[in-house]
């Protein structure tokens, strides 16, 4: 029988990758000359902290998310030769994923953001990437029963393992309660939604950005070097590590937070054993390129996958090292995580995308690639631009990190402003703009090379000869899951796990009796090798059924381990929690700061070091980010930590600040926020919020939600008039000719949100003063300080001036 | 990079006519994949079975506990001896040029913050007054805390350079607060 697959659908997502990729590329560099020249944040819409998330989803989900569908599609119905299960679903798959990146495009600059890095799309574009994950699903594993080859090839494995992995942590990490259409508010806070966003950010890398290019390099590696694959067993075992050691590793992002240490531990740990697994898929691409070195010099595709590959050795190596604890103390919050996400980004999808587009393109025209010598062009600037981009992060970056710690003769901060710090990266900034210019220009040449190359060929869909019927063993699938190897496996695991919640003489016990029992399972995997019959895993590679039920259980298992214990204490932490959830208007503010994307350059989050606390305060703690919903702790600090800016400036301080920071502090590079004077909150809208956040369970009283409104509205009279008694600036109730700022304005509520970080007010009388830090080693404010309202200069002097006189 | 006389070259699937082979794996990433497992364990092992070595927290504690208390006592009078020495004076401009001309103005003329050259003081004129504001700040006027990220040293030597200021009468701002006179007590 001859079938013909269906290459269309390959077609469509390598054009919108390609469409989408130079967009988000675009976005990237537009972004990155921002920070190096802050008057190109031209418009409100088009500030960092909005055009970073477009950014980010734009080249994970839009470019490589495009690019891995279309290597899944044309390698899986070969792989598996078969047709894709059903044109329409495979339509749809396309069409909705395109509309969910128009929809991000639209809502991400408009300040619609749910505030979690790589899941900012509010809940229904989140509900949308469920269902439309959930079609490409169906198709997949529909074709899979389709398949007339029964072995099931490595790269499906991978294939396999993102479907499930991504259905599972976007779900997850996207609950959420709506307040409206455009805002949700996250069903975590604090540390455990902290907790779930890495487990997510961290394994949105692992099975969206690596799994999949992991299977694609496993077809088209070969493929293009006309190469044995290196080594079978290899694969097995770098596949089934990979999976299960990956999604532990999230906490690595959240090392000296607030986050228990044993969750920061588990991070660490397990991001140093993921180094051997991803060297495994680095080694089993480089070395099937054995005896094809010599092609590498005039096959751009080869050129491409082999410096890709490398990059994903290099980015394998520098995450682990980045997740040691004391490494991260110092690269945290600094450009040397952007330099490594780049290594990746660029290195890895964007080089292993270029070679499968040149190597693809051609054969699904029937024709061969307009210019070889522009793609070897593309390769070279695309190299250069890489080095120069990772080069000027990792200089930038670990500059920035020493001179935070810095420390003067005296003990204290060498570079006690934080603007110096910033001076001293932003030729490193420019040199940035100019390595990302160079990648981008790369990827132009290639678009246009790619659009040539159709042009002279003609659509080609491959045409298979395949066997009518291939009869499926159903009996044997039950019986390999109950195989002596995978309970054993899952007990030794259960024992180790377990280790972690006993005192250390039973801890000791139950790790070598886990350890004793893992062993022996993989003795009695190696055992069956030997004999005559087929191995276990060969087995498990002919059923398609308990191959996905293992994976899903290897890649279950972290994320229970990790996040549950947080949920489960979740409750009780509430309950005992001297914070106050945050008054109507300041709440209103801080949904400002979100939708603003400040967290794009702010942390809040002060870890316990010296130097980090001589500069931002007391070390920060679980409970005073008990209600953040989403957390805000960031992850980069292209400003200073705001953690506890409450207080140390006041409120006109903040307001010439937010007009035009570099008038207040010389050599910023934060945008300014005019318009934010001027922009207003509906405060009738308030009180829903905060039934929102009281169905979360946030302690607001019926009688708190009933008089937010005026609550809110009094509160900005108040600072809106301190303003205007200080400045002299005309404040206004409702627009009119020549108002400075309106009092419902989000600048107003913003500014009440900052004022509040890192206090607690003493709302309920009760004794506020035991919620302030008592270990604060200095930056402290007064606890009854932190009760006054901060108040305008010159009104605050003349009150000093008062007490003086008398 | 691997050892190619071990290599069993043994073809064992062929898919879409990718060959599969069955080569052993390089001893070198065997040995890196085993090390980091028992990397891993030692190291639960060390900081949360026996807890023989300090977690972060605990580690920022015997730091800090390491350094309080080492700086001497600081008095009127040894701001005073120092505002007469040069080198001492110019120690402290360029901090202060560096962080407090932003609000203070290059010489202490005075910006957003008070002229710092007149004789009127808002929180007091003395010496101590002096180290204080600067040391603890005023949240509620704008001034931050200095103590903290400049360290005890640095924060004196800025005492001695604005200490030096008094009386200069730049032009600048206008005098806020009330007039202090030499010899007048810290106002406590």
């Amino acid at each position: 029988m001859r079938i013909r697959y269906d290459d269309a659908i390959v077609r469509k997502f390598i054009f919108a990758s390609v469409a989408f990729g130079i967009v988000g590329m675009l976005v990237g560099a537009i972004a990155a000359l921002q920070l190096a020249f802050p008057h190109a944040n031209a418009a409100p819409y088009l500030t960092f902290g909005r055009l970073r998330p477009l950014h980010t989803n734009a080249v994970i989900f839009a470019f490589v998310g495009n690019m891995a569908f279309a290597g899944i599609y044309y390698s899986t119905q070969r792989l598996l030769k078969t047709r894709l299960a059903s044109d329409t679903l495979s339509a749809i798959h396309f069409w909705g994923w395109q509309l969910i990146i128009v929809a991000a495009a639209i809502t991400l600059p408009l300040g619609i953001t749910q505030g979690k890095e790589y899941a900012e799309l509010e809940w229904p574009i989140d509900i949308a990437i469920a269902v439309i994950w959930v079609v490409f699903a169906v198709n997949f594993f529909w074709t899979i029963a389709k398949r007339r080859e029964k072995h099931l090839y490595v790269a499906i494995w991978f294939y396999i393992a993102t479907i499930l992995a991504i259905a599972m942590l976007h779900i997850v990490n996207a609950l959420a309660v709506p307040v409206s259409i455009t805002k949700s508010y996250s069903v975590f806070a604090g540390v455990q939604d902290a907790l779930v966003q890495w487990w997510y950010g961290h394994n949105a890398v692992a099975f969206f950005l690596t799994t999949p290019i992991l299977g694609i390099m496993y077809y088209y590696l070969p493929k293009a070097a006309e190469r044995p694959v290196y080594s079978y067993r290899l694969s097995i075992i770098h596949f089934w590590s990979l999976v299960f050691i990956y999604i532990w590793a999230g906490p690595h992002h959240l090392l000296y937070t607030a986050l228990p240490d044993w969750a920061q531990t588990l991070g660490m740990i397990f991001s140093v054993m993921l180094w051997a697994p991803s060297w495994g898929g680095m080694l089993n691409g480089l070395l099937t390129l054995r005896g094809a070195w010599d092609k590498l010099r005039t096959d751009p595709v080869l050129k491409f996958f082999a410096a890709g590959v490398t990059f994903y050795g290099m980015a394998t190596f520098e995450g682990p090292l980045l997740s040691i604890k004391s490494v991260s103390g110092l690269a945290h919050y600094t450009d040397w995580i952007v330099a490594h996400v780049h290594g990746g980004g660029l290195g890895w999808n964007g080089f292993m995308a270029a070679g499968m587009f040149y190597w693809l393109v051609p054969r699904l025209y029937g024709t061969e690639l307009k210019s070889r010598s522009l793609a070897n062009f593309h390769f070279w600037i695309g190299t250069l631009g890489i080095l120069l981009y990772v080069g000027s992060m990792w200089v930038s970056g670990i500059t920035q990190g020493l001179m935070w710690r810095a420390e003067n003769e005296g003990g204290g901060l060498l570079y006690a402003s934080f603007v110096e710090t910033l001076q001293a990266i932003v030729p490193m900034y420019w040199m940035r703009l100019v390595g990302g210019s160079l990648y981008l220009a790369g990827f132009v040449l290639m678009a246009w090379n790619l659009i040539a190359t159709a042009r002279q060929g003609k659509p080609v869909d491959g045409e298979v000869e395949v066997p009518v019927d291939v009869p499926v063993d159903r009996k044997t699938q039950f019986k390999l899951l109950v195989s002596p190897q995978v309970w054993l496996s899952l007990l030794g695991l259960g024992l180790v796990i377990s280790a972690g919640f006993v005192g250390p003489a039973q801890a000791i016990v139950l790790l070598s009796l886990g350890a004793f029992v893992l062993l022996f399972s993989l003795l009695l995997f190696s055992v069956s090798k030997s004999s005559s019959e087929k191995t276990w895993h060969a087995k498990l590679e002919r059923s398609a059924a308990p191959f996905t039920i293992l994976t899903a259980i290897a890649v279950i298992i972290g994320g229970v381990a990790e996040i549950l214990p947080t949920v489960v204490a979740a409750p009780e932490a509430v309950r005992a929690t001297t914070n106050v959830p945050y008054s109507p208007l300041e709440l209103e503010g801080r949904d400002v700061y979100v939708s603003e994307g400040c967290y794009n350059c702010h942390s809040q989050m002060i870890r316990p070091f010296v130097w980090e606390t001589a500069r931002y305060g007391a070390v920060s703690t679980p409970d005073e980010s008990i209600f953040d919903r989403p957390f805000q702790w960031g992850s980069k600090r292209t400003g200073p930590d705001l953690a506890r800016v409450g207080g140390r400036y006041n409120d006109v301080w903040h307001y010439q600040h937010m007009l035009d920071p570099r008038q207040i502090s010389a050599g910023s590079n934060m945008p300014a926020y005019p318009h934010l004077a001027e922009q207003v909150i509906d405060f009738t809208k308030t009180p829903d919020k905060l039934r929102v956040m009281r169905s979360l369970g946030v302690p607001y009283s019926p009688e708190e939600i009933a008089t937010s409104t005026e609550d809110a509205k009094r509160e900005a009279e108040r600072i809106a008039r301190g303003l205007e008694s200080s400045l002299g600036i005309r404040v206004c109730d409702a627009p009119a000719e020549g108002c400075d700022l309106m009092v419902d304005s989000k600048l107003v509520a913003l500014i009440s949100y900052l004022q509040r970080l890192g206090r607690v007010p003493d709302r309920n009388a009760a004794p506020a003063a035991a919620a302030e830090q008592v270990d604060a080693p200095t930056a402290e404010v007064e606890a009854n300080e932190a009760a006054a309202p901060a108040e305008g200069a010159e009104a605050a002097a003349d009150v000093d001036e008062g007490e003086v006189a008398r | 990079m691997a050892d190619g006389k071990q290599n069993e070259q043994k073809v064992v699937h062929v898919y879409d006519d990718i060959v599969e082979e069955d080569n052993v794996l390089p001893r070198w990433w065997l040995a890196t994949f085993w090390g980091a497992i028992v990397f891993a364990v030692f190291y639960w092992i060390v900081y949360h079975v026996f807890a023989v070595a300090p977690l972060p927290l605990a580690a920022y504690g015997e730091e800090m506990a390491r350094r309080a208390g080492s700086a001497g006592e600081v008095t009127d009078e040894l701001f005073e001896t120092m505002a007469q020495v040069p080198t001492e004076v110019e120690a402290g401009r360029g901090l202060f040029q560096t962080h407090c001309a932003v609000c203070h103005g290059q010489n202490g003329e005075g910006l957003i913050g008070p002229n710092l050259t007149d004789e009127a003081w808002i929180h007091g004129g003395s010496a101590l007054d002096i180290y204080r504001t600067i040391r603890d700040g005023v949240p509620s006027a704008g001034m931050p805390n200095w103590g903290p990220p400049l360290g005890e040293a640095n924060t004196r030597k800025v005492t001695t350079f604005v200490v030096s200021l008094r009386g200069k009468n730049l032009p600048g701002k206008e005098p806020q607060g009330t007039p202090w006179r030499p010899g007048e007590a810290a106002a406590e």
